[in-house]
């Protein structure tokens, strides 16, 4: 197909609109993500400041259950997991904003390659939680 | 909002991908399986460089969170006084949470 890559002005109406468009997965992906970072970062800094000033014992026994706790470990497990998306998409969008890759097609090999970068990531610092 | 808020909101992305991966990787991956306790944390603070490098990342991450909340927003309709409020309480509490993170930080430094 001669010029797969470019679309045209209607085209690009109706498949942006398109939820099987991969652009648009990412781009939700990306705010779900965002958000529950931004109320994972509020969280992390009160709960991080607040339990070092109420000194050593409660700090010891806050980070015993936060790095100890099955469920926590899950948690952080499904933590990396959303930082890893928000980041690599991130590059997508930076390298995106600098004008590298801008064509239709390339963007939707960036994002498979960083998702799979972000796979290998993420399958890598589970078996390292895990102690391998 | 004016170009340079959008600027920063790149400048710390890119800020944030660096210090987000050596913050996860030194502290919960150099000593994989073992908690952290508050002996390391007061070992770690003696470092000058480390409390400025925390500093920061608090600085950059709450920025790039609440800017981009803020975008959320700005996606959905709004009067100008809406966005001057909301605009108005994101402020104050990134203030309030880069202030609150930055006390507990230099407390914990100064009790070595």
């Amino acid at each position: 197909m001669p010029n797969s890559h470019v679309m045209s002005a209607d085209a690009f109406r109706t498949r942006s609109q398109m939820w099987d468009a991969t652009g648009m997965w990412a781009w939700v992906l990306h705010r779900i993500t965002g958000l529950g970072l931004v109320f994972y970062i509020i969280l992390h800094t009160i709960l991080m400041a607040g339990s070092l000033l109420s000194g050593k014992e409660d700090f010891d026994s806050t980070l015993s259950i936060l790095m100890g706790h099955p469920v926590f470990e899950f948690l952080d497990i499904l933590l990396l997991g959303t930082v890893l998306y928000h980041g690599l998409n991130g590059i997508r969008i930076l390298l995106f904003d600098i004008g590298i890759g801008v064509r239709v097609r390339t963007q939707k090999d960036l994002f498979w390659i960083f998702m799979g970068v972000g796979a290998i990531l993420w399958f890598w610092s589970i078996l390292l939680k895990l102690g391998w | 909002m004016h170009a340079w808020t959008w600027v920063l909101q790149r400048i710390s992305a890119v800020i944030l991908i660096i210090a987000v991966g050596l913050h996860i990787g030194f502290l919960h991956f150099s000593n994989a399986g073992e908690a952290l306790n508050y002996g390391e944390i007061v070992a770690r603070l003696k470092t000058p460089v480390l409390i400025v490098f925390d500093i920061l990342l608090l600085i950059f991450g709450l920025y790039h969170a609440l800017y981009g909340l803020y975008s959320v927003f700005l996606d959905f309709d709004s009067g100008k006084k809406e966005r001057v409020v909301v605009l108005g309480l994101l402020v104050c509490v990134g203030l309030g949470i880069v202030g609150f993170g930055i006390f507990g930080l230099l407390c914990t430094a100064r009790s070595l």
